[in-house]
C-alpha cells in the first residue's frame, strides 16, 4: 500500500505542464478559429436578433417571409437543387461511361486532369466563357441563328436568367460530381464484371446491385453539389450583373452599399444560409456514415 | 477437339503484349492452374475467356461452340473474383440465387438449389448473413457457390485464395478440389502460388512473359521444366554452372572435378558453359568414401539450417553454393561447419544453356 | 456491361462538346478585337496594363499569406491530435471544415459588421481579406496533412525518431515535414488556384484583386475579358495539373464560385 500509488499519480504540477505542452499545439488554430470563423458567426446571429429598439427581436427574422427575401431563398434553392440533381445525373452518366469501360482507357487520365480543372473553372472566367458562347453574340448563338435559323434570344432564352445561369453551374458542377462519384464506380466495376457473369444485363445490374449499392453515396455527393453552388456568388453576379435574385447577391448589395437596407437584415439573411448550409452538410454527414456499413 | 478450346490467342495492351499466342486444350472435368509471376498474363487471358476482355485474335471454343465474341452475361461461365466482389446489398442467399434469377429460373427451384450449394460449400448455417458479416473464408465459399448455382459449363478462378491466410488457403484448397470432383466440373484455376498450383491441379500451365512456356501434369513440371524460368519458379532449385567437356558424352567440369549429363542441349561446342538444375530434395549427402553412383562432388559445408521435417545444409563447391535438403537421420551426424562433404545426385538433370533468367 | 458500350460514346460526345465549345468560343473572342487590329491585340493590351501585373501581385501575395496561415494554424493541431491527442481529432476537424457551410460572402459579413468599426489592425480590410482566405484554406490544408498522416504511418516514423534519441524539432523538421511534402504541395496548390481567381470576398472589402480586374476589365472591354479568362484558366490548369501530378487521384472540392 505504501508505494504502489506513487508510480502511477502524477503530480499535479507535471499534469498542468502536460496540458499546456499539449494546448501549444491547438492554440494558433484555435485563436484564429474563434476570431475569425466562429466570432464572426456569432456576431451575424447577434446582429440578426438585435438592432432594434426593442432589444431583441425577431423581427429581421419576420422580413426573412416577405416576398422579396422569401423570393431570394426560392430562387437559391431552386437554382443549387436543379444544378445538382441535373449535375449529378449528367455527372455519373459521364463517370460511367469512362470507368465503366465505354469509352477507350486512354481518355481516362486527360479526363480526371479535366475535371479537376473544370470544377474549380468558375466565378469571372466562367462567365465570360458561357458570355461568349451562348451571349446575345456568342458563338454558339450565332452558329445556330446563321447555320440552323434558330434563333435563341427570340424563343425566350437568356444566358442572363435563371437558365442561362443553371447552364453555367453545371460546367462546374459536372466535373465536381465526375470526381467524388468515380472511386465508388471504380469500386462498382467488379460487381459489373461479377453480375454479367452471373448473366445480368445492364438494366438487372443497376436496379439489384447499381443503384442499391450507390444510393447513399449519390445523395452524398447530391448534398456537396447543392452546398456548393448555394454560396456561389461571383458567376451569378458577373453573368447577371448582380440583377438576379439570389440570397448572396442580396447579401452583396448591403455590403457593397448599393442598397441601403439594415445590416440586421442581412445578418438575418445570412443567418438563414448557414442554417441550410449546416442542415446539408449534416444529412450528408449522416449519409456517409451509414455508407461506411457495407463498404469497408 | 477438347471440351475448351483456348486457340492462339492474342493481346496486346498499348505495346505490352499480355497474351502472346497462347493455345490450351482443356478436357472435360479438367481441372487447369494458369500459374505464373504477375504480369505474365494468366489473368488477362482469364478475364478473355470470361469474356470481359477480347482477344486481338485467336478464338475460345465451349464444346464446339465459338465464344470468342459473345457477351460475358450470354457465356454461361461461373467465375469466383480475386476480390470475391460479393453484392455487399445482398444476403450470402441472395448472391448465390442472383445467377438463377438473372436466368428467370422459378422460384419455387431457386430455394432448393441455394441451399444445397450453401451446404455444398458449408455455409448452411450462414444463408442469412451480408457478406460484411462473414470472415474472409466464407466469403470465399458464398463466392465459390454464387459461380457454381447457375450450373456454368466451365468454372474459372482468379486467385481466389490470395487475401486468406496460409491455414485457410491450405483448407479451402483441398475444398475447392473436392467440391470440383463431386461436381466434374471444368475448371481453370489462375494463381502465382505454384505450391497450390502443384497440389491441386490435373494439369498446370506455367506462363512467362504472356506465354505458355510448359504444359504439363504437376509431376512433369516439377521433374521436368522444360526451361530455365520453370525450374526457377516452380520450387527451389539450385543453378550450377558448369563447362562442357565432351559433348558427346555429356562430361562437364566444375571447380576441376567431373560429372556426367545425360542430356546437353543441342549443338553446345566443347568449354562452353550450361546451366544445371537441381532440386536440393534430389542432391543425396553420401560418405566419402561409398561407391560413386552417377555423379559424385566434394564441397565444403557454408552453414546449416533446422527446417523441421528436413536439414537444409549451404555447401560451397569452388565458388559456387548449393543447397542440399538432408532428411533428419539420427544415425548419421549432422554436417560441421567448415567440414568436407561428399554429394551425389543423378546425371538424369535439366541442362540449359548458359543464358541469364 | 454491353449497354454502356451503345450509349457512352454518345454521352462522351455531349460532354465533350459542352466542356470545349465555351472554351474554343472564348479562345475565338478574345482574338477578334477587330479588323485593324492584330489577333493579338487584347493579349498585349492586358499584358501591358499595370493594373493587370498590380492585381496579379496583390492575388499572388495574398495567397501565399493564405497559405502561410493555413499552415501554421493547420499542421500543427492536426499533427498533435492524430499522434498524441485522438480525443481532439474530431473537434479538428470539425472545426477546419466548418468554412464549408460558412458561404464567402456570409463570411465577409460576419467580418465587416464585427471588426469594420475600429478593432485596432483586424479593421484593416487587406487583414480581413488575408484571415478570411486562410479561414478558407481550412477545409482544403486539413484534408491533405490528414490524409498525409494516414498514409505515411506518422505515428512510427515518430517513435523511430524518437527512440533514436532526436528532439521534437528535429522529428518535425526532418522527419514529419519532409514526408508530408507531397500531400501538402497538393492543397496548396488548390488553395492558390481557389484564391487567384476569387471575386466575391475581395470586392466586398473594396480590394482590387486578380478577380476584381477581371470584372472590371469585362465591364468595358469584352474581348480583353475573353482573353483574360483564358489566361485565367491556363493558370488554373497549371495549378491544378501539378496538384495532381504530386497527388494523384485526390478528390477536389469546391471553387472560387
Amino acid at each position: 500500500m505504501p508505494n504502489a500509488p506513487t508510480a502511477t499519480t502524477v503530480s499535479p504540477m507535471r499534469r498542468a505542464n502536460h496540458i499546456w505542452a499539449n494546448s501549444v499545439w491547438f492554440l494558433p488554430l484555435g485563436i484564429f478559429a474563434l476570431l475569425f470563423l466562429l466570432l464572426p458567426s456569432i456576431g451575424l446571429f447577434i446582429g440578426s436578433v438585435t438592432g432594434g429598439p426593442h432589444g431583441v427581436t425577431l423581427s429581421y427574422f419576420g422580413q426573412l417571409f416577405q416576398n422579396q427575401y422569401l423570393d431570394a431563398y426560392k430562387v437559391s434553392i431552386e437554382l443549387s437543387a436543379t444544378t445538382a440533381i441535373v449535375g449529378a445525373a449528367a455527372g455519373v452518366a459521364l463517370a460511367w461511361a469512362v470507368v465503366g469501360g465505354g469509352l477507350p482507357g486512354f481518355l481516362r487520365p486527360f479526363f480526371l486532369t479535366f475535371s479537376g480543372v473544370a470544377s474549380n473553372f468558375a466565378g469571372i472566367p466562367l462567365a465570360f466563357a458561357f458570355t461568349a458562347s451562348l451571349g446575345p453574340v456568342g458563338l454558339v448563338t450565332l452558329f445556330l441563328s446563321n447555320h440552323i435559323g434558330l434563333n435563341l434570344y427570340k424563343h425566350g432564352f437568356s444566358l442572363f436568367g435563371f437558365t442561362g445561369l443553371a447552364i453555367t453551374y453545371l460546367y462546374f458542377q459536372i466535373p465536381l460530381m465526375v470526381l467524388l462519384m468515380v472511386p465508388a464506380l471504380d469500386h462498382l466495376k467488379q460487381w459489373g464484371e461479377a453480375a454479367s457473369n452471373l448473366g445480368a444485363n445492364s438494366w438487372q445490374f443497376w436496379w439489384h446491385i447499381g443503384l442499391p449499392i450507390l444510393r447513399l453515396p449519390l445523395l452524398g455527393a447530391t448534398l456537396l453539389l447543392f452546398g456548393n453552388s448555394f454560396g456561389a456568388y461571383a458567376t451569378a453576379y458577373a453573368l447577371t450583373s448582380g440583377m438576379i435574385n439570389l440570397v448572396p447577391i442580396v447579401i452583396g448589395q448591403e455590403l457593397s452599399g448599393n442598397v441601403v437596407f439594415s445590416p440586421n437584415l442581412a445578418d438575418a439573411l445570412a443567418v438563414g444560409m448557414i442554417v441550410i448550409m449546416i442542415t446539408v452538410f449534416a444529412v450528408y454527414l449522416i449519409t456517409n456514415r451509414n455508407e461506411a456499413r457495407w463498404q469497408r | 477437339m477438347a471440351f475448351l478450346d483456348i486457340k492462339d490467342v492474342h493481346r496486346q495492351f498499348g505495346n505490352q503484349k499480355a497474351v502472346d499466342g497462347v493455345t490450351i486444350f482443356v478436357e472435360r472435368g479438367e481441372f487447369i492452374s494458369l500459374l505464373g509471376p504477375s504480369g505474365s498474363g494468366k489473368t488477362t487471358l482469364l478475364r478473355i475467356i470470361a469474356g470481359f476482355e477480347y482477344p486481338d485474335s485467336g478464338s475460345i471454343v465451349v464444346d464446339g461452340e465459338d465464344l470468342t465474341r459473345t457477351p460475358p452475361q450470354r457465356r454461361n461461365m461461373g467465375m469466383v473474383f480475386q476480390s470475391y466482389a460479393l453484392f455487399p446489398n445482398m444476403t450470402a442467399a441472395d448472391n448465390v440465387a442472383f445467377g438463377l434469377r438473372t436466368r428467370h429460373v422459378p422460384s419455387a427451384q431457386i430455394v432448393p438449389r441455394v441451399a444445397e450449394l450453401l451446404t455444398l460449400v458449408g455455409l448452411s448455417e450462414k444463408t442469412g448473413r451480408y457478406p460484411h458479416q462473414l470472415s474472409g473464408g466464407e466469403q470465399q465459399r458464398v463466392a465459390l457457390a454464387r459461380a457454381l448455382a447457375p450450373n456454368p459449363r466451365v468454372l474459372l478462378l482468379d486467385e481466389p485464395l490470395s487475401a486468406l491466410d496460409a491455414k485457410i488457403r491450405v483448407t479451402l484448397r483441398a475444398e475447392i478440389r473436392r467440391i470440383q470432383r463431386t461436381l466434374g466440373i471444368t475448371t481453370l484455376y489462375v494463381t502465382h502460388d505454384q505450391e497450390e498450383a502443384l497440389a491441386m491441379s490435373d494439369r498446370v500451365v506455367v506462363f512467362n512473359q504472356g506465354r505458355a512456356v510448359q504444359i504439363g501434369h504437376p509431376e512433369d513440371i516439377y521433374d521436368r521444366p522444360a526451361n530455365a524460368f520453370v525450374s526457377s519458379f516452380v520450387g527451389s532449385t539450385n543453378r550450377l554452372h558448369v563447362q562442357v567437356i565432351d559433348a558427346a558424352s555429356g562430361t562437364c567440369a566444375i571447380a576441376g572435378q567431373t560429372l556426367h549429363v545425360d542430356e546437353l542441349p543441342a549443338g553446345v561446342a566443347e568449354g562452353t558453359l550450361v546451366d544445371l538444375w537441381l532440386r536440393p530434395e534430389r542432391i543425396h549427402v553420401v560418405d566419402p568414401d561409398a561407391p560413386a553412383g552417377s555423379n559424385r562432388l566434394q564441397g565444403i559445408v557454408e552453414d546449416t539450417m533446422f527446417l523441421g521435417a528436413s536439414s537444409g545444409v549451404r555447401l560451397s563447391i569452388g565458388d559456387q553454393s548449393v543447397m542440399v535438403d538432408v532428411p533428419r537421420d539420427s544415425n548419421r551426424p549432422t554436417p560441421v561447419i567448415g567440414g568436407a562433404i561428399s554429394i551425389d545426385f543423378s546425371s538424369a538433370v535439366t541442362a540449359t544453356m548458359g543464358d541469364p533468367l | 456491361m454491353k449497354g454502356s458500350r451503345v450509349w457512352s460514346p454518345i454521352v462522351g460526345v455531349v460532354a465533350f462538346l459542352y466542356f470545349v465549345v465555351p472554351l474554343v468560343a472564348t479562345a475565338e473572342f478574345s482574338v477578334q478585337e477587330g479588323p485593324s487590329h492584330p489577333f493579338w491585340a487584347a493579349y498585349s493590351s492586358i499584358l501591358s496594363s499595370p493594373q493587370f501585373w498590380s492585381s496579379l501581385r496583390l492575388s499572388l501575395f495574398m495567397a501565399v499569406s493564405a497559405v502561410v496561415i493555413g499552415l501554421v494554424i493547420i499542421v500543427p493541431a492536426t499533427y498533435w491530435a492524430f499522434l498524441r491527442a485522438p480525443r481532439l481529432q474530431t473537434w479538428v476537424e470539425f472545426i477546419s471544415i466548418m468554412p464549408f457551410v460558412v458561404p464567402p460572402i456570409v463570411l465577409v459579413l460576419g467580418l465587416v459588421h464585427l471588426y469594420g468599426n475600429g478593432f485596432g489592425p483586424l479593421s484593416s480590410r487587406p487583414i480581413m481579406l488575408m484571415a478570411a482566405y486562410g479561414v478558407i484554406s481550412m477545409p482544403y490544408l486539413f484534408r491533405s496533412v490528414n490524409n498525409g498522416l494516414r498514409s505515411m504511418d506518422v505515428r512510427s516514423l515518430t517513435e523511430a525518431a524518437l527512440s533514436l534519441g532526436s528532439s521534437w524539432p528535429r522529428v518535425l523538421f526532418q522527419v514529419v515535414f519532409p514526408n508530408l511534402r507531397t500531400a501538402l504541395l497538393g492543397g496548396t496548390f488548390l488553395v492558390f488556384a481557389l484564391i487567384m481567381g476569387e471575386y466575391a470576398m475581395s470586392s466586398m472589402l473594396g480590394l482590387n484583386t486578380f478577380g476584381v480586374y477581371m470584372l472590371l476589365t469585362g465591364e468595358t472591354r469584352a474581348h480583353a475579358a475573353a482573353a483574360l479568362a483564358l489566361i485565367s484558366l491556363a493558370l488554373v490548369w497549371f495549378l491544378v495539373g501539378v496538384m495532381q501530378a504530386v497527388n494523384r487521384g485526390n478528390v477536389t472540392i469546391g471553387g472560387a464560385r
